[in-house]
């Protein structure tokens, strides 16, 4: 048996002896005095989520094994400097803060330089004219301060078709077979040209390998809630990543970003299929990530988990309801996994990940079950106290206490949900760098703490979020993926009160609830009541910038990034203060019209990626010309501008001048096709010179 | 009069897209297991692992087996 196999065995062994062993003491408990169908309904929640526990729990230690004893976690061929394959670097867009997205694909380019061939094609979706008609200029701002012929590529696609997948696919269907590899980044992600340089060298080594994710560190933002979230990330991501990483091996997940891909094997395997059937469990398939991983490995490729690279960072949403907000999509997401996760071929780890992505949401619902039974259970009256029989003598019947078991099983739910930190944090405290560079002991045991007493209030607020996101979705309700926020910014007041007025409601109506009916019993239920009564301050003050700021004065929540120096990371945030300094408050899509240079460039972008003809009839582009020449463009809804500005000729026609190239434009010289690989067919013919 | 510094300065850097390739990604099947396959392909599988191999044939001139 293999080393993996054996773990393997031994994970699924320990999950299913804890959890037969705790449903065991439960049932002990609810025997006594017969079993009811709420009880049986009790019984078969609690060893659902019990299970769920343990896995999290079986992993740490699992990670924390791992990491105390430096066990290999990538098995793989390393591979060596310097590497001749070419990579493209892919930073899919959707209306996104421009200057932040440009800053951080030139602070990646710099970070690069000189350790590969590196390519990067900055892929819009942006639906807003505005966005798109920002990027172009960012774009061209970029490529002004840098050599003429860097490689910094801008495509916009005209339709938003399958999302993110669908961008990423148009750019494998078009260009990707120029390269070996892609890097899959998001507007926020940021990676060191080391990581890049050692997952492009790794990929050179090992050619069953079609993806190999690098985890992603939360990084760059100041709000209590954030500063938490990356707290959080830093100490406790590492144990558990190695844990994932020990058990699953060459048969790991994708996680959407952050990771390098095989080009090849994924043209060949990762097409998403349309599921039949309507949102949100048919048509496109939202979280792709995990069904791509699973494709690639249905068709014997492996993919990789690099826990220990470091340089891969990403930033996490700046307030809770941002946080939750990204969880409604990411709930349908994996809700709809439900229809991927019994397909033919697919491995059963595979399988697992889709599972572990669903349960993970629809353990709340479940949790929030499991506390409505056990309530209904409290307040239904027994006709019988709990007895045992002394003897032969039934007339001796004796009361029996179940506070003994009951106890033994908090205190076991307790453990498997904190022992994890306390893993996480042993292995954290046996580095010394890592602990300097996250504050010292004495202030990470005071952020573990605070962090605990955060999570543990919130956790209920996101149970009924969680639940009430269920319920949505199989009522068929189905959501968009519209953009992130993210800025960081504190919340208005009246926004968190109109979204959380319910939760602090349900809080107090159970609280009043267990007063009046089970009072003995109303101290177990204190932090989850406590939680939602407090969701609105829990909420608003997790957003604040000072807060945070203060706490980091404080020295609570450090994190590498904000005791050391990430050279990538400064790179972007000096980058955008420099943006943002000349950024003038603008209408970007007037100065197409306004702007010679500004819509020479647009037209010769349009010229390379022109939109389809048959979208926009040529009757409502005269329609719109008419009405711009008459009335202006300050009333053109985005529709309108959309249309306008993806059209040459209108732009043409409505300022007069003629569309004529930009002049010097030699798409040979600034794209090298370079030699010809064996076996591939004629090179494709650089564009005509002007 | 100057040209506003947020606006890119001098000419349009060209930097054409490359060149296509296309290469269709196509979509990759889903075909779920239901009860009714899984019966199937259960059958199929004990069936050809149950169905008796036939020896092979005797060769009349050399009487030996093929």
């Amino acid at each position: 048996m293999s080393d993996i196999a054996a773990r393997r065995w031994l994970f699924l062994f320990l999950v299913i002896v804890s959890t037969a062993a705790a449903v065991s003491k439960l049932y002990q408990v609810v025997r006594v005095d017969g079993i009811d169908l709420l009880e049986f309904l009790f019984l078969a929640l609690f060893a659902i989520l019990f299970g769920w526990i343990t896995v999290s729990f079986w992993m740490a230690v699992f990670g924390a094994f791992a990491r105390l004893t430096g066990a290999r976690l990538l098995p793989l061929a390393e591979g060596s400097a310097p590497s001749s394959s070419r990579t493209a670097i892919l930073m899919p867009i959707y209306n996104e803060d421009v200057g932040r997205v440009f800053s951080g694909v030139q602070a990646i380019f710099d970070s690069v330089a000189a350790m590969g061939t590196f390519d990067f094609f900055i892929l819009s979706d942006s639906t807003e004219p505005a966005n798109w008609i920002a990027e172009e200029v960012a774009w061209q701002n970029l490529r002004g301060s840098l050599e003429p012929d860097a490689p910094i590529f801008y495509r916009h696609r005209h339709r938003n078709i399958g999302r993110k997948s669908g961008n990423i696919q148009d750019f494998c269907e078009n260009w990707g077979s120029h390269y070996d590899y892609m890097v899959v980044l998001d507007a926020d992600s940021l990676m060191s040209g080391e990581t890049l340089a050692s997952l492009v060298q790794l990929m050179d080594a090992n050619p069953r390998a079609a993806l190999i994710q690098a985890p992603a560190t939360l990084v760059g933002r100041s709000t209590l809630f954030s500063r938490i979230q990356q707290f959080a990330s830093s100490a406790y991501g590492p144990t558990y990543n190695a844990g994932l990483a020990w058990l699953q091996g060459g048969q790991g997940n994708y996680w959407g970003h952050n990771a390098i891909i095989r080009v090849r094997a994924f043209q060949q395997h990762g097409g998403l299929p349309k599921l039949p059937g309507r949102p949100p469990f048919g048509g496109e398939i939202m979280s792709h990530d995990f069904v791509e991983a699973a494709f690639l490995q249905r068709a014997g490729w492996e993919v990789w988990m690099a826990p220990d690279l470091t340089g891969s960072y990403e930033e996490p949403p700046p307030t809770a309801y941002d946080h939750l907000k990204r969880d409604r999509r990411w709930a349908q997401g994996n809700l709809q996994h439900a229809r991927i996760i019994l397909a033919q071929g697919l491995k059963l780890p595979s399988r697992l990940h889709l599972a572990m992505g669903i349960m993970s949401y629809l353990a709340s619902p479940l949790w929030l079950l499991l506390l409505v039974v056990s309530a209904l259970e409290m307040f239904i009256p027994k006709g019988i106290a709990p007895f045992s029989y002394a003897g032969r003598h039934p007339e001796l019947a004796l009361s029996v206490s179940q506070s003994v078991p009951l106890l033994q099983l908090v205190t076991a739910t307790l453990v498997l949900l904190y022992a994890p930190k306390l893993l996480a944090l042993m292995v954290l405290l046996a580095q010394p760098a890592a602990v300097k560079a996250h504050g010292g002991i004495a202030n990470i045991l005071r952020s573990v703490v605070l962090e605990s007493v955060f999570a543990t209030l919130f956790a209920p607020v996101v149970m009924l979020v969680h639940s009430w996101f269920i319920f949505n979705i199989l009522i068929g309700r189905a959501t968009g993926w519209g953009t992130q926020t993210r800025d960081d910014r504190a919340l208005p007041f009246l926004l968190v009160l109109r979204e959380y007025w319910p939760h602090t409601l349900i809080g107090i109506l159970a609280s009043a609830a267990l007063y009046r009916f089970a009072p003995a019993s109303l101290e177990w239920f204190v932090p989850l009541l406590l939680g939602l009564i407090l969701t609105i301050p829990l909420v608003q003050i997790s957003s604040s910038l000072k807060l945070g700021a203060l706490l980091a004065r404080d020295n609570l929540f450090l994190v590498p990034s904000e005791t050391g120096t990430i050279p990538v990371l400064k790179r972007a945030h000096q980058l955008l203060a420099k943006r943002e300094a000349v950024t003038r408050n603008r209408d970007y899509r007037q100065l197409v019209l306004e702007d010679p240079q500004t819509r020479a460039l647009h037209l010769r972008l349009l010229e390379e990626v022109p939109p389809s003809t048959a979208e926009i009839p040529p009757e409502k582009l005269t329609a719109l010309i008419e009405a711009a020449r008459r009335n202006g463009t300050k009333s053109f809804s985005r529709q309108e501008w959309l249309a306008l500005l993806s059209d040459s000729g209108s732009i043409a026609a409505l300022t007069g001048t003629p569309f004529q190239p930009p002049h010097s434009i030699d798409a040979a010289a600034i794209f090298p096709l370079g030699t010809p690989r064996p076996g591939e067919a004629d090179f494709p013919s650089p564009l005509p010179r002007h | 009069m100057d040209r506003d510094i947020s606006l890119f300065q001098g000419d349009v850097f060209p930097a054409s897209i490359p060149p296509r390739r296309p290469t269709p990604m196509l979509p990759q099947p889903v075909v779920s297991w239901t009860f009714a396959r899984l019966a199937v392909a259960g059958l199929d599988w004990l069936m050809a692992e149950t169905t008796p191999t036939l020896p092979a044939p005797i060769s009349t001139t050399t009487k030996r087996r093929v």
